[in-house]
């Protein structure tokens, strides 16, 4: 099973993730998800990293230092580490009535950075705005731990209730260290029931 | 016939107990498999205490940019040292290559201190300097530094390889080639010994830690790199404190097996307990193969030459499965 190198940024560094030489997280991330309607169905994903990984992110793109992300670098990180996470399906796992998202159309990159948080968020579009929707973000090289956000880990646009979505304690199957439990989050999407 | 049967289980525990560390699960490309509960639950714990120490570090540090004085320092440097000892547990700190190298060879309790100590010491050193020259010095971008580390990542694993065919040599020929020459000194400590370790420590050290690469990189950008090379140096003492009880386990195993073959561990033990010359030379004769002269009975007997090569090959399997690993990818 050759593996090709990883994103530029995300990754830090390719053989970093290799073989499990650290097979333990290094990068933490916090994710919400938040489902949309228009134009047309779609889950936003947004990650929060963590402030060592956002400094160096900031570090290296902020590269006017206005702790913000100008359009032209954002384009930049959207090329270096965007583009390249297709190839990991952006290490995003969204299954709707049991049927695995096409993560192919994921799109509409956007980056923030505040001084301390860098944010990503893009859009993977939806067949259909009903059903039973678990979304989980998982890095099978296991350098980057998602975990949905304390508060507010889930929006949705209403077509449900955030409340009623439920916390669902997942296993994968990394590639160095074995089972690793991932949280994943369980939502049921449709028209909002009265009562 | 018994002494063989026990050896021969003897070195399957040590072998058992080598394989049973954490790092090799690391090697295994594909992994373990889905782990059984209790340990999914270890797993599951272990990650939820790195997290909140990571966050815990990213807090102190973001304390001590915004003004949070010698106090967030303080509490920085004490999380770096927890966060050193924890760390350290998980794969990727030369856990694997410190336990076989003594399973591989006679060494003092004390010399299990002194590499913990060399090999967390040159990989802080390693650390800074990279962080240090790369982004300091030379304007790198910090995912540039990263990725420039990753090449010292490579060098330390064809090293760790080196060492491991090194010692399976030893353990073919019977000869300590360099490295322990003059092990039979009355004073043992002798420069070969020490060239051992120093060899270890660099091969395995001189990969950084990620962990604190990240808080340097940090406290670069925010001005206070002082503040983050003092983290690294607890960091580094919380690591070598962890590398210690691994190096204890290696020379324990060692021990154990040595006994139940029946062999001494030669000047080790001799050293340890203050038995005298006579004593030894007496209890290898009464083994009924001490009639060799003292070079010999420290490094002759079988089992310690199986463990000797069996802990080279450990050694350079996982150096050579990391190297495969990092090639690849």
């Amino acid at each position: 099973m050759p593996r090709r190198s990883r994103p530029f940024a995300l990754a830090l560094a390719g053989a970093l993730l290799a073989g499990g030489a650290a097979a333990h997280p290094h990068v933490f991330v916090e994710t919400r998800y938040e489902v949309t309607t228009t134009p047309q169905p779609a889950v936003q994903v947004v990650w929060y990293f963590d402030e060592f990984y956002s400094a160096m992110i900031g570090d290296t793109y902020d590269t006017d230092k206005d702790d913000a992300f100008s359009p032209a670098e954002v384009a930049a990180i959207r090329e270096q580490v965007f583009v390249p996470l297709a190839e990991y399906g952006y290490l995003t796992e969204l299954v709707l009535d049991g049927e695995r998202v096409d993560m192919k159309g994921a799109d509409r990159f956007e980056a923030r950075w505040n001084g301390k948080v860098v944010s990503y968020r893009f859009a993977v579009p939806l067949p259909k705005a009903e059903g039973e929707l678990r979304m989980l973000g998982f890095d099978e090289e296991y350098f980057i731990d998602f975990k949905p956000m304390g508060e507010e880990p889930v929006r949705l646009d209403g077509i449900g209730d955030p409340a009623r979505c439920l916390p669902a304690a997942e296993t994968r199957t990394s590639v160095s260290m074995g089972a690793i439990p991932v949280d994943a989050v369980l939502c049921h999407l449709g028209p909002a029931k009265a009562g | 016939m018994v002494r063989t049967a026990i050896l021969a289980a003897g070195l399957l525990l040590a072998a058992g107990a080598a394989l049973a560390n954490p790092l090799l699960p690391g090697a295994t490309p594909e992994g373990l498999g889905p782990l059984p509960g209790p340990l999914g639950d270890l797993v599951a714990w272990i990650n939820g205490l790195q997290r909140s120490l990571h966050r815990g570090l990213t807090v102190d540090a973001g304390a001590v940019r915004d003004g949070g004085g010698l106090a967030a320092i303080a509490s920085l440097i004490g999380l770096s040292f927890v966060y050193g000892v924890v760390h350290a547990a998980g794969p990727g700190h030369g856990k694997a290559v410190v336990s076989s190298y003594f399973l591989g060879r006679d060494a003092r309790w004390s010399r299990g201190a002194a590499a913990a100590g060399l090999v967390a010491g040159v990989q802080a050193l390693t650390g800074i300097l990279a962080v240090g020259l790369l982004a300091a010095l030379f304007g790198f971008r910090q995912v540039e530094v990263m990725r420039h580390a990753t090449l010292l990542e490579t060098v330390s694993f064809g090293l760790i390889v080196a060492l491991g065919l090194v010692m399976v040599w030893g353990a073919l020929t019977g000869r300590e080639i360099h490295l322990h020459s003059h092990a039979h000194d009355r004073a043992h400590g002798g420069a070969g010994d020490w060239r051992g370790l120093f060899g270890m420590a660099l091969a395995v050290g001189i990969r950084p830690c990620t962990g604190g690469l990240l808080v340097l990189l940090f406290c670069l950008a925010n001005g206070i790199f002082l503040v983050g090379v003092a983290a690294n140096l607890a960091m580094g003492l919380g690591v070598a404190i962890s590398l210690c009880l691994i190096g204890f386990a290696g020379i324990g195993a060692r021990r154990a097996v040595l006994h139940f073959a029946g062999e001494r561990h030669g000047h080790t033990h001799h050293a340890a307990c203050g038995h005298d010359h006579h004593d030894h030379h007496h209890d290898h004769h009464h083994h009924g193969h001490g009639h060799d002269d003292a070079h010999h009975h420290h490094h002759g007997g079988v089992a310690a030459r199986v463990l000797r090569g069996v802990a080279g090959l450990l050694i350079a399997a996982v150096g050579a499965l990391f190297l495969l690993a990092s090639a690849t990818a």
